[in-house]
């Protein structure tokens, strides 16, 4: 007896591991994307396309008349959206900046934006350094604009900040011939480094060159729009 | 002998109860559950809306039109169930031909995409249109195209390509809503920095900024209404980069066959999720990924 079921477990235990794989392997491929694409695919073999579909459309002419009105009047209302004046659109993560008009592109060039880096004070606060992405506006256009330093300038350079009146307060050469101010101390100006246009080197203003500084100043008005992503 | 049947008998029975639970949990879900969740407002498949009826107030027609169907309902049975089914009876089928079916799909999908488009210029904030018939993958703010970037390769699940037109345009006809994300690279990539003590220190300091190399990049972008978004870079990735795409893309794996062993268990499977697959250059992808916010919306055009 004991052979005899020794015999039997002999024979038939080989079948159990192949009977397990032939079970559990489509199982896993079954789950694989790739089968459920194929599902998709021989299903809408049979059916002509998957899901429900309606039946015919009356007035299907009224319909697409319709439907390109529909478009027509989006499309109008899309184009009223876009600025009539010029406005600029600034590229943080390549650092490059496009200023158009409402049908055309002005200039194309590099600018710098913010060096993306936290300052941490003597005392422990942390000033962040980044360039803010948004819609902004040009609230003020500035000719020889001059610049006050707020504290983080002094601390940077390891001084003290001075009073809020005090002369070293007050610089005039570091943000070139123009600055436009878009709104919470931020600004788009010139640099005393150009070699540093095209990299993340601001503590969040935008900063252009000479030249491309001056194309700016003269297309954008005041209210201009400026677009920072 | 006897034991020889009775093996073959529970062999039988166990293939059997496999290939059940297969159907029942594997195959079925698949061919029946769709995985094109309709948008919770649909207003493609209804007769085209005022565009800014959203600020007047007049996107209101099909919510008006569900008021007044429950108020029929409720003041009494009766009434709702007068001449309308022998009307429908009456009425000879309509078959319209494969061109003008084609047109009228192709021009509500344009419909969809604009009134998008046009709902999503009250934001904010930028969104993203991912635009698979002219394969570009725009950046808009307040209506206005901050950057095309051009999609190189895009692979898209047979679940969204193999539906009618009219499944497609009841998923597509409203922006998705970004759940969650998975990236090899930061939104933002902060450096903390202490102040130096004096003016010898700071001057020490390095003057010349060293530009921060970007990892190579990899996103995973799941969206509300079951829609997967997967951005690659065109460039080859080698070295750690490669390593770090590569142990993402496992763990990802990883956890979906967790979910399937799970389902499997429980006999319990949702429906799959449609994955869409672009490639962009890497600067754009970049750029696409820091400028968008963190509850992105996102228009599809298919």
């Amino acid at each position: 007896m004991e052979t005899e079921e020794k015999g039997w477990f002999r024979k038939y235990f080989p079948w159990i591991i192949p009977i397990l794989l032939i079970g559990w392997i489509p199982t896993m491929i079954l789950y694989t994307p790739a089968y459920q694409n194929a599902t998709y695919t021989v299903k809408s073999w049979f059916n002509g396309g998957l899901g429900e579909k309606t039946g015919g459309i009356r007035n299907i002419d009224r319909q697409i008349q319709s439907s390109k009105a529909t478009i027509a009047s989006l499309q109008s209302k899309l184009e009223d959206l876009m600025p009539e004046k010029a406005y600029i659109l600034i590229n943080t993560a390549t650092n490059r900046f496009v200023l158009r008009n409402a049908k055309d592109t002005i200039r194309t060039g590099i600018c710098s934006t913010g060096k993306d880096e936290i300052l941490i004070y003597p005392n422990g606060t942390r000033k962040p350094f980044k360039t803010p992405k948004g819609m902004f506006v040009v609230q003020l256009k500035r000719k020889d604009p001059v610049w006050t330093k707020p504290d983080w300038a002094f601390i940077e350079e390891g001084l003290k900040p001075p009073s809020a009146r005090a002369a070293e307060r007050y610089d005039d050469s570091t943000l070139g011939s123009y600055a436009l101010n878009i709104g919470d101390g931020y600004m788009i100006h010139g640099t005393l480094y150009q070699r540093f246009l095209g990299l993340p080197v601001t503590h969040g203003c935008v900063r252009l060159g000479d030249a491309d500084l001056e194309a700016v100043f003269n297309n954008l008005e005041k209210g201009a729009k400026v677009f920072i992503y | 002998m006897a034991r020889k049947y009775l093996f073959w008998t529970v062999t039988i029975l166990l293939v059997l109860l496999a290939s059940y639970v297969l159907t029942t949990v594997v195959i079925k879900p698949v061919v029946s559950k769709s995985p094109l969740y309709v948008a919770p407002v649909n207003n493609v498949a209804d007769s085209p809306a005022e565009p800014n009826a959203k600020k007047t107030g007049k996107d209101e027609g099909p919510v008006k039109k569900t008021e007044k169907t429950e108020k029929g309902t409720k003041k009494g049975a009766k009434k709702p169930e007068t001449k309308v089914p022998a009307k429908t009876e009456n009425l000879e089928p309509v078959v319209n031909s494969k061109e003008d079916l084609q047109t009228l799909y192709e021009l509500k999908k344009q419909e969809s995409l604009l009134k998008s488009r046009y709902s999503l210029s009250d934001e904010d904030s930028c969104y993203l249109i991912l635009d698979l018939v002219q394969k570009v993958a725009r950046l808009e703010m307040k209506g206005i195209p901050l950057q095309d970037c051009e999609i190189k390769n895009i692979i898209v699940s047979n679940s969204i390509l193999k539906y009618h037109d009219e499944n497609l345009l009841k998923w597509i006809s409203q922006p998705f809503v970004l759940k969650n994300v998975v990236s090899t690279i930061e939104r933002v990539q902060f450096l903390v920095k202490n102040a130096p003590k004096d003016t010898i220190e700071a001057n020490k300091a390095d003057a010349i900024p060293v530009p921060r190399r970007t990892e190579d990049v990899f996103i995973l972008m799941n969206f509300e209404r079951n829609l997967q978004l997967v951005i690659q870079q065109s460039e080859l990735s080698e070295g750690a980069d490669k390593a770090r795409i590569d142990s993402i893309k496992q763990s990802l794996f990883k956890k979906e066959t967790d979910k399937s062993i799970k389902a499997l268990v429980n006999l319990k499977r949702e429906a799959i999720v449609p994955q869409i697959s672009i490639t962009l250059s890497k600067a754009d992808a970049i750029t696409l990924y820091r400028a968008l916010p963190q509850r992105l919306k996102m228009v599809l055009r298919l």
